[in-house]
Parts: C-alpha cells; sequence; structure tokens
C-alpha cells in the first residue's frame, strides 16, 4: 500500500464512530472495582432502549433461565458486571455505522448476519470447550468482522473494487482487500478496537481470526472464533462478502481438541440458536 | 482392475488416474494410494467412479466406511470449491449439508443469501 493511501486510511479510522456515552460510563463503571449493582442499574435505566434491549435477551433462550427477570438489576446479578458490558457493547456496535444506500444496507444486514452466526457459532464451540466466558466467545465474534463495516461505511470506493474482484475473479475478501487496500479487515478491525479501548483480547481475537496461531496468550479464543467463521459460512449464515469457505487451520482443529464426529451437533446447534437470537438483537 | 463404483473403492488401492470433482479441480493424484480419508472426500464430493490400478488391496489400511454419506447439495459443494482435497473441510461439508438438509428438505441453502 503506498504511503499516502496508508495515510488515508489512517485518517478514515480517525473518523471512527465513538462508542456511545452510556457504553463508555458503564465500561469505566464495571473497572472501579467499588461499584455495586446499583450503580450500574442507574445508568442502564436512564436509557430506555438498552433497559428493554438487556432485558429481552436476558429473558431469551441464549442464557434459558426458568423465572422471568423483570428488573435491570436482577439482570445484573444473575448474569454479572462483564456480561452486561459485553451485551450492551453487542447491542449498540452495529448502530454506530448508518447504511447509505439500500444496496450497502442489505451487505451490512447480510453482514451482521454472518457475524452473529460466527457469534453463536464461537459460543456453541465454547460450550462444547466448557470455556468459562461464552458471553466474551459469543461478543469476539460477533465484532471478528467489523474491519469490513468500516470498509463499507467509510471506503466505499475501495470497497466497491473490493467486490468487484470478489465477484469477477472469484477472490476471497481477505486476498482481494490486500490488493486494493494493502490491508484487510483484520487490521482495521485492529486499530478500531484499539480506538475504541477494546480489551486486548477482544482486539487480538478481531485481527487474528484468520492467524489464530499467532494470538499468543488469546490463540484458544482466536481458535474457538476462527472456527466458528468457517462453520458459519459452512451454512451460509448471511455473507462475509465472498461464498466461498476458507481453509481451516489444521493447527487450531488440534488446539482445540474437537472431533469430527462432534461437527454436526455444533452445526445443529449454531442454526437452532441462530434462529432464536437474531430475533433478539435486531 | 480399470473404472471402480465408489462402493467398492478399498483402501490401499492405487489411482490409474486422477480424480477429479465436478469443477474439475484436483482431489488425488495418480499413482497416490487410497486411504480411508481419501474415500470420504470422494463420497463428499459426489465421486462415483474411480480409475484404480490391477493389484491386491493393502489389508492393513483398513475397511471403508459401513454407510457412505450422501453428497451434499451443490449450493453447499459451491462454497467449498478452494478446499476440495482436505478431509477435514470435506467432513465440515458433509455435516453442513446434512443439517441444512434436515431442517428445510426442500429449500436447502435457506440461509444461502450470500
Amino acid at each position: 500500500m503506498a504511503a499516502a493511501d496508508f495515510r488515508r486510511l489512517v485518517a478514515k479510522v480517525e473518523d471512527l464512530p465513538t462508542l456511545p456515552r452510556t457504553v463508555l460510563r458503564i465500561t469505566e463503571l464495571i473497572n472501579d472495582p467499588r461499584a455495586a449493582a446499583k450503580d450500574l442499574a442507574r445508568i442502564i435505566t436512564d436509557d430506555q432502549v438498552l433497559t428493554a434491549r438487556l432485558l429481552k435477551l436476558v429473558n431469551s433462550s441464549f442464557y434459558g433461565f426458568s423465572q422471568k427477570i423483570s428488573t435491570v438489576t436482577g439482570a445484573i446479578v444473575l448474569i454479572g458486571f462483564d456480561a452486561i458490558r459485553n451485551l450492551l457493547l453487542t447491542t449498540s456496535v452495529f448502530d454506530l455505522f448508518p447504511s447509505r444506500s439500500t444496496r450497502s444496507r442489505r451487505e451490512q444486514e447480510l453482514l451482521w448476519d454472518h457475524s452473529l452466526g460466527c457469534a453463536v457459532g464461537a459460543k456453541v464451540i465454547g460450550s462444547v470447550l466448557r470455556h468459562e466466558k461464552l458471553e466474551e466467545l459469543f461478543v469476539a465474534g460477533l465484532l471478528h468482522d467489523i474491519g469490513k463495516i468500516v470498509e463499507m461505511t467509510l471506503l466505499p470506493g475501495e470497497f466497491e473494487r473490493i467486490a468487484a474482484a470478489v465477484r469477477g475473479r472469484g477472490l476471497l475478501v481477505s486476498a482481494a482487500e490486500a490488493e486494493v487496500l494493502g490491508c484487510t479487515h483484520a487490521d482495521i478491525g485492529r486499530q478500531l478496537a484499539e480506538r475504541w479501548n477494546l480489551p486486548a483480547k477482544l482486539a487480538t481475537v478481531i485481527a487474528l481470526h484468520h492467524s489464530p496461531m499467532e494470538a499468543g496468550p488469546f490463540t484458544t479464543e482466536a481458535c474457538v472464533v476462527h472456527l466458528a467463521d468457517i462453520l458459519a459460512r459452512a451454512l451460509s449464515i448471511g455473507s462475509g462478502g465472498d461464498e466461498k469457505v476458507p481453509p481451516l487451520d489444521h493447527a487450531a482443529w488440534d488446539l482445540l481438541r474437537l472431533r469430527s464426529d462432534a461437527l454436526d451437533d455444533i452445526l445443529g446447534a449454531m442454526l437452532d440458536e441462530f434462529e432464536d437470537i437474531s430475533s433478539f438483537l435486531r | 482392475m480399470g473404472l471402480l463404483a465408489i462402493d467398492d473403492l478399498k483402501p490401499g488401492m492405487v489411482l490409474a488416474a486422477p480424480v477429479r470433482n465436478h469443477q474439475d479441480q484436483l482431489l488425488l493424484d495418480a499413482g497416490r494410494k487410497v486411504l480411508l480419508k481419501h474415500i470420504q472426500v470422494f463420497k463428499a464430493w459426489g465421486i462415483r467412479r474411480v480409475d484404480v490400478r490391477p493389484g491386491a488391496e493393502d489389508p492393513a489400511a483398513g475397511p471403508p466406511q459401513a454407510d457412505p454419506p450422501a453428497a451434499p447439495d451443490e449450493s453447499v459443494r459451491r462454497r467449498f470449491a478452494d478446499v476440495a482435497g482436505d478431509p477435514l473441510m470435506a467432513a465440515i461439508m458433509l455435516a453442513a449439508g446434512r443439517q441444512l438438509a434436515a431442517r428445510h428438505p426442500k429449500t436447502k441453502a435457506r440461509h444461502g443469501r450470500s
């Protein structure tokens, strides 16, 4: 990538939206060891939309609680501070990027479905692995392609050239991005994650979901999202911009120690959970 | 031995001609010994016959799979075109094909909006 292009790209990233004030306040509060559930509840209940989304989600099959949860404080006590931050991040992020045309709106919807499919896949794989932080995997899956949203909304000319190369020459999106931008959505996603001060684990998984074995202390999480991305493509849940399933990193598969006869259960659960949860997050 | 039905292909047999999928992508080259994982890949791609060299099979290579899997829908196979010869990807393709077909037997690629 030419230096001028790179400067232009960095300048675009500087223009990226910041997280909503409520989510920032919540992130600060969660990092404060003195914070109590009622402090967090007060901030959330100030925002009617967030309150409604939170209560819908904690009452959905995603959590599977037997009793109805009717208060924000009850939700916080049940699912914890970190899970709340992840949920709010989840429900806020895609609102930040307005669609500029019917076509890009359609592309964003497909990408949203793909992202949600990957998120559900990461959670399902995490359940099989008995991973302790399923929400964390879910959010990492949901945000893994956030760099593509940046391309769609802030780099529309370049995005169209990428799409043309994918359509015309059958390239994977990553290869077309490398040609047009000199970097990929994973690199752009990392810049966005850093601008938003997202946790290092999340930024790393976003940056390395196509090369998960390079993710150092977060290799397991990167491998889970790498596999979930491929499985969501295999099921054709939404679209990440191309129609092809990229190769699975065999070292990542070996690290997760999954058996191939577990694939049917994982894929079946992904389809079921995607249907369940997509209505709650729209 | 010549052309052999895929159900009669056994591990240890040696290919007399390359095996290619419907998109002409190479799955296994001529002269290669067939392993169980190759048979699974061939079945995943809907290969019906292969050309094998005359000679005894290798009994140590193990029996073929008892229940041959059905090849998945064309829309599923098309997505896996770039990873045609990878046994692990073939396993993912077969499992995805089964799950989609089980839920939507008439319109198998229900989510297929890509």
